[in-house]
C-alpha cells in the first residue's frame, strides 16, 4: 500500500466528525423536547383546572356520567365540524378511523333489521339525526283534501324524547314522497296518533334506500332531552323496527368548545374527553405556524440532501395511530390521562397533520377524574430545526472532510514525490559507466527526508572519494613503486657491468632483470589510463574519415596479428566523425589486443564499420569464451577484469576502461555482448557522425 | 679532463647507483640530496651536465625549481630530468623549462649512459666544423647527426635528443613507415605508445612554430609514421 493510500485512509477518520455532531444534535433535540413537553403539560394542567371548575360543561346532567353505556344502545352525538347536507345520505358524516362502540361504520341495515340505524351529531345549536329503516313495502302519506281531516295512514318514524325533568315528547315523522319530511307532534303511546301541528324548526329529507328508507333531519338541540328512543311504524301502525329502549344521549359540548377557544393559547389544539374517552370538545388548530421565523424552513424543504438525511436520521417519534375522532380519543397518551396519569408523546406527521407533541392530563373532580384534557402542539418546527442543524453540520463536515482529503492527497503526493526523487537520485547516482555522480535533491530540507537526503549525499560522497581513490590507486602505486624498482634495476645494471660475473650469478642477474622489466611494464600499464585521461584533456578534435582509418588499420593488423585471421569490413561511403584519429587508433588497438587474447590461434577476428543515418558503429567480433553473465558493462570500469592473468602478461582490467575513456571523448557508447549464437563476443562502439 | 656530472637525487641508493655507473664510464660525479645543497654547489662551480630528479624530498616540484635556477646561471648547461613521474604534463613543463631531455626512471643504466654520451657529443660537435657525411637534407629539413642539430628552413628546431632521433629516423628514409617500436629503438628509449604519440605531436608543433603549413610527418594509423616529401 503506498504512502498516499495510507494517508487517504487516515483522512477518512475525519468522518467521525458528523457522527459526533449527530450525537450532539440528538442530545440537543431531546433536551428541547423535554422542555416543550413540560411547557405543554403545564398548559394542559391549567386548562384542566378551568374545565374542572365547570363540570356541567362536560356532562349536561350528572346521570350521564354514570349511566351512559353505548353497549346498551346509548347514543353519542359528536360535534360535527361541518354542517351535514340534509340529503338523506350519511356519507358526509364523519367516519371514525377506528371501531367505536355503538357506531356501525357501514351505517346500513344489515344484521339486525329490527333495530333502526341511528346516528346523532351536534353542529352549533342543532342536533342532526340520521335514521335508516329496513322496510320493503313503502307507503307514503296521501295529503288530505282539506286541512282539518286527519292524515291517512302511512309509514312513519316515531321519535320519543325524555328530558331530565321527566317530560316526554313524541314526534311522528312521515313524508308524502321521497323529499321533505312532515314532522308532527303526536300522542305518546300506541297508536301514536299524530296531531295536526307540524313541529317548528325541524327540517329533513326522506330518501328511499335499497332496503327501505332513510331520514335525515336537523332540529334545535333543546328539543332533544337526555334520553331518546325511535321506532318505525308501517301504515297499519305495526312496529317495523325499534330501539331497545330509552337510550341516553351524550353530546359534544359547544359551550365547552367555546370555553376552550377562549382559554386555549395560540398554536395549540385543546381537546377534552370524558371519563370513557368520548370527545366532548376540540378547539384550536395545529397547522405549521409562522415558518418565516426560521429562514431555513422556507428553502429546500424537500431538497435532496434533506431527504437523504431524513432517511439516515429518522426521528424516534411514535407512529400516529387512529383515535376514533371525532367520536372520542382512545389510545396513548389519553388513556393514561383518564386513569390519572399526565404524560406526553411525540407523533410523526401523517394524514395531513404535522408531526406534533400530544400532552394529556386528567381533569380532576374531587378524588375522581371527569375525563382528560389533551393539548397538542406541532413539533414540526423543532424537527425542522434539527434537520436544518444536521444538514448544515453534515454539509460542513463533508466540505471539511473533502478539504482534509485534498490537503492530505497534496501532502502525500508531495511527500512521495520527494521520496521518489530521492530514490531515483540514489539509484542513478551510479552511472551506467560506473561513475558516481551524486545529485541528491532536497538536502536543504530540515525534516527527516532532508536528513535522509543528507545521509545519502554523505554516503555517496564518501563512496565517490573511495572510487576516485581506487581509480588513482594505479597511478599512485606505480609512482611509489617506480623509485624502489629503479634502485633494484640500476643496481642490477651496475652489478652486471662491474666485472665479469661467474656464469651462475650472470643467470640470476638476467632473471632478476627480466623480473624488473616485467614490473616496469606493469607499472606503465597501471598509469596508462591516467595518461590517456591527460592526453584527452589536451587533444583537439578534428574531422576525419573513420572508414579510411579503419581500412588502414585493418591492413596493418593483418601483419601485426599474424596469428589470427583479421577480417575488415568498411562501408561504401565515408564516415566523417569528429575526434582524434590517434585516440581511435589506440582504442582499436586495445580492442584488438583483447580480442586476440581470447581468440584461439588461427581464429577469425572481424572488424566491421557500419554506417547508420546519424551514427556509425565500429565493432570487433571474435570467437572465444563468453562474457561472464553478471559482469555486464562493468567490464568498462577501471580495474575490472573477467580473466586471470594468462601467459605471463599482466592484465589489470584497464584496457576496456581506456576504451571507454576514448569512447566518452567521442560522445560514443561502447557495449560488449555475447554473439547471438554464443560462439564469441562482440564489442561495439557507436559514434555520432559529424554533421557537416 | 673528466666531464663533471652533477646528480641531484634524494634517494641515496639510487644516487649511488647512478654515481657508480657514471664513474665507471669515466665521468667525475658529484651528488646532492637536496635542492639547496645542489644550488649552493652550482653557484660555486657549474658541472658539465646536471641530472635532476623532479621530486626532491620535501619539494615535489624541487627539480623544476632547480632547473629554473640553473638555467639562470648558465644557458648552455645540458640538463636531463630523470624522474619517476611519467605524466605528460610533467614532461611538458620540464622541457619548457629548458631541459634537454626528460627521462623516466624505467630507463636502463645502459640507455642512460648512451643518452648522456650522445648529449656530450652534441655539445662537442657544436664546437667543431660539420662533416658533410653526417648531414641529411630533406627539403627544408637539415639534420646534422654529428652535432645532433636540426633546422627547418634554416631555423633551429630546438629538438630534444629523443625528438632529434625520431625526426632523424623518419627523415633518413622518406616514405618508409616507421612503427613505434622502430622509433623507440632509434631514440634509445623505452616509451609506451602514448609517449611516442605525444613526442610526435611535440615535434610537429616545433616544425609548425617555424612553418604553419608543415605536414611532412604523416601518421599511418595502425602502422606508424613516415616522412612525406
Amino acid at each position: 500500500m503506498s504512502l498516499r493510500t495510507k494517508l487517504l485512509l487516515l483522512s477518512l477518520l475525519t468522518l467521525i466528525l458528523p457522527w459526533a455532531g449527530w450525537q450532539y444534535a440528538q442530545q440537543m433535540e431531546t433536551t428541547l423536547r423535554r422542555a416543550q413537553e413540560d411547557a405543554l403539560l403545564t398548559t394542559a394542567e391549567v386548562l384542566s383546572r378551568v374545565v374542572a371548575s365547570e363540570p356541567e360543561l362536560l356532562y349536561r346532567v350528572a346521570d350521564l356520567r354514570r349511566n351512559f353505556d353505548p353497549s346498551r344502545g346509548d347514543l353519542f352525538a359528536p360535534l360535527l365540524l361541518a354542517r351535514p347536507l340534509l340529503d338523506g345520505f350519511a356519507d358526509e358524516w364523519p367516519q371514525p378511523a377506528r371501531p367505536v362502540p355503538g357506531f356501525d361504520s357501514t351505517a346500513s341495515a344489515g344484521a339486525n333489521d329490527a333495530e333502526p340505524k341511528v346516528r346523532l351529531g351536534v353542529h352549533g345549536r342543532s342536533m342532526h339525526l340520521y335514521v335508516e329503516v329496513a322496510e320493503h313495502a313503502l307507503k307514503y302519506e296521501v295529503p288530505p283534501r282539506d286541512d282539518t281531516a286527519p292524515p291517512a295512514k302511512s309509514d312513519r318514524v316515531i321519535v320519543l324524547t325524555h328530558d331530565e325533568f321527566g317530560h316526554e315528547r313524541a314526534w311522528s315523522i312521515s313524508a308524502i314522497a321521497p323529499g321533505p319530511l312532515l314532522v308532527r307532534g303526536c300522542e305518546i303511546g300506541a297508536p301514536w296518533q299524530p296531531s295536526g301541528d307540524e313541529v317548528p324548526y325541524v327540517e329533513g329529507i326522506w330518501r328511499e334506500t335499497e332496503q327501505g328508507y332513510a331520514i335525515e333531519l336537523r332540529a334545535p338541540l333543546n328539543l332533544f332531552g337526555t334520553q331518546l328512543t325511535i321506532q318505525a311504524l308501517d301504515a297499519s301502525d305495526a312496529v317495523v323496527a325499534q330501539m331497545r329502549g330509552l337510550a341516553w344521549i351524550h353530546t359534544g359540548s359547544e359551550a365547552l368548545k367555546q370555553r376552550l377557544e377562549q382559554y386555549g393559547p395560540d398554536g395549540v389544539r385543546v381537546s377534552v374527553v370524558d371519563a370513557h374517552g368520548w370527545l366532548l370538545a376540540r378547539a384550536g388548530s395545529v397547522g405549521v405556524a409562522a415558518p418565516g421565523r426560521y429562514p431555513g424552513l422556507e428553502r429546500d424543504d424537500e431538497g435532496f440532501t434533506r431527504s437523504i438525511y431524513r432517511v439516515l436520521f429518522s426521528s424516534d417519534a411514535a407512529r400516529p395511530q387512529p383515535y376514533g375522532l371525532p367520536y372520542g380519543m382512545w389510545g396513548p397518551p389519553v388513556d393514561a390521562a383518564r386513569d390519572g396519569k399526565r404524560n406526553a408523546i411525540w407523533f410523526d406527521k401523517a394524514g395531513g397533520e404535522p408531526s406534533l407533541v400530544r400532552a394529556a392530563v386528567p381533569i380532576p373532580y374531587g378524588n375522581d377524574n371527569l375525563g382528560a384534557l389533551v393539548v397538542e402542539q406541532p413539533g414540526e418546527q423543532l424537527v425542522q430545526v434539527r434537520e436544518i442543524a444536521l444538514t448544515r453540520l453534515l454539509n460542513l463536515t463533508v466540505v471539511a472532510t473533502l478539504f482534509v482529503i485534498v490537503v492530505t492527497i497534496v501532502f502525500a503526493a508531495r511527500l512521495s514525490l520527494r521520496i521518489r526523487r530521492l530514490s531515483r537520485a540514489a539509484s542513478t547516482a551510479l552511472t551506467s559507466e560506473g561513475r558516481i555522480e551524486p545529485h541528491i535533491p532536497d538536502t536543504g530540507s530540515r525534516d527527516e527526508l532532508g536528513a535522509l537526503a543528507r545521509s545519502y549525499d554523505t554516503l555517496l560522497g564518501r563512496l565517490q572519494e573511495y572510487t576516485n581513490y581506487l581509480q588513482t590507486l594505479g597511478t599512485k602505486l606505480s609512482h611509489e613503486l617506480r623509485t624502489p624498482l629503479t634502485i633494484v634495476s640500476s643496481s642490477l645494471d651496475n652489478l652486471s657491468s662491474e666485472e665479469a660475473l661467474p656464469q651462475p650469478a650472470q643467470n640470476y642477474v638476467e632473471r632478476a632483470r627480466s623480473g624488473t622489466s616485467r614490473m616496469h611494464a606493469i607499472l606503465t600499464a597501471l598509469s596508462e589510463a591516467t595518461r590517456v585521461e591527460q592526453i584527452i584533456e589536451h587533444t583537439d578534435r578534428v574531422r576525419f574519415d573513420l572508414r579510411e582509418l579503419i581500412r588502414n588499420m585493418g591492413q596493418a593488423y593483418q601483419q601485426s596479428f599474424a596469428g589470427h585471421r583479421v577480417d575488415t569490413q568498411v562501408p561504401q561511403e565515408p564516415c566523417w566523425v569528429e575526434g582524434s584519429p590517434d585516440l581511435i587508433a589506440q582504442l582499436l588497438d586495445k580492442l584488438m589486443d583483447n580480442a586476440s587474447d581470447f581468440t584461439p590461434q588461427g581464429g577469425p577476428i572481424a572488424i566491421a564499420l557500419e554506417r547508420g543515418p546519424r551514427s556509425c558503429t565500429l565493432s570487433v567480433r571474435n570467437e572465444g569464451p563468453l562474457l561472464p553473465p553478471l559482469l555486464d558493462n562493468r567490464l568498462f570500469e577501471s580495474l575490472v577484469t573477467s580473466r586471470s592473468s594468462v601467459n605471463g602478461k599482466p592484465h589489470l582490467g584497464l584496457g576496456l576502461y581506456i576504451v571507454r575513456l576514448i569512447a566518452d571523448f567521442h560522445r560514443g557508447a561502447v557495449n560488449a555482448t555475447n554473439l547471438p549464437d554464443d560462439t564469441g563476443v562482440v564489442v561495439s562502439l557507436e559514434l555520432p557522425l559529424s554533421g557537416r | 679532463m673528466k666531464k663533471v656530472i652533477a646528480i641531484v637525487e634524494d634517494e641515496p641508493a639510487l644516487r649511488d647507483n647512478y654515481a657508480a655507473a657514471f664513474q665507471r664510464h669515466g665521468y667525475a660525479v658529484r651528488t646532492y640530496g637536496t635542492r639547496k645543497e645542489a644550488i649552493d654547489a652550482f653557484r660555486a662551480r657549474l658541472p658539465d651536465l646536471a641530472v635532476i630528479d623532479v621530486g626532491l624530498r620535501d619539494e615535489p616540484e624541487g627539480g623544476f625549481e632547480l632547473c629554473r635556477e640553473l638555467r639562470s646561471l648558465s644557458a648552455e648547461l645540458p640538463i636531463i630530468f630523470l624522474t619517476a613521474r611519467d605524466s605528460e604534463l610533467d614532461a611538458v613543463s620540464g622541457l619548457r623549462l629548458g631541459a634537454d631531455d626528460y627521462l623516466t626512471k624505467d630507463l636502463s643504466l645502459t640507455h642512460l649512459m648512451a643518452r648522456v654520451t650522445a648529449l656530450f657529443r652534441r655539445i662537442d660537435a657544436l664546437t667543431q666544423p660539420s662533416n658533410r657525411d653526417q648531414i641529411v637534407t630533406r627539403g627544408s629539413l637539415l639534420i646534422d647527426t654529428a652535432r645532433l642539430h636540426a633546422t627547418w628552413q634554416e631555423k633551429p628546431l630546438g629538438l630534444t635528443l629523443t625528438e632529434f632521433w625520431i625526426v632523424h629516423a623518419l627523415a633518413k628514409n622518406p616514405g618508409h613507415v616507421k612503427n613505434r617500436q622502430q622509433l623507440m629503438d632509434a631514440a634509445s628509449v623505452v616509451l609506451d605508445d602514448n609517449t611516442i604519440t605525444s613526442h610526435i605531436k611535440r615535434v610537429r608543433r616545433k616544425f609548425q612554430a617555424i612553418d604553419q603549413a608543415f605536414d611532412s610527418i604523416e601518421t599511418m594509423y595502425g602502422m606508424g609514421y613516415r616522412w612525406k616529401e
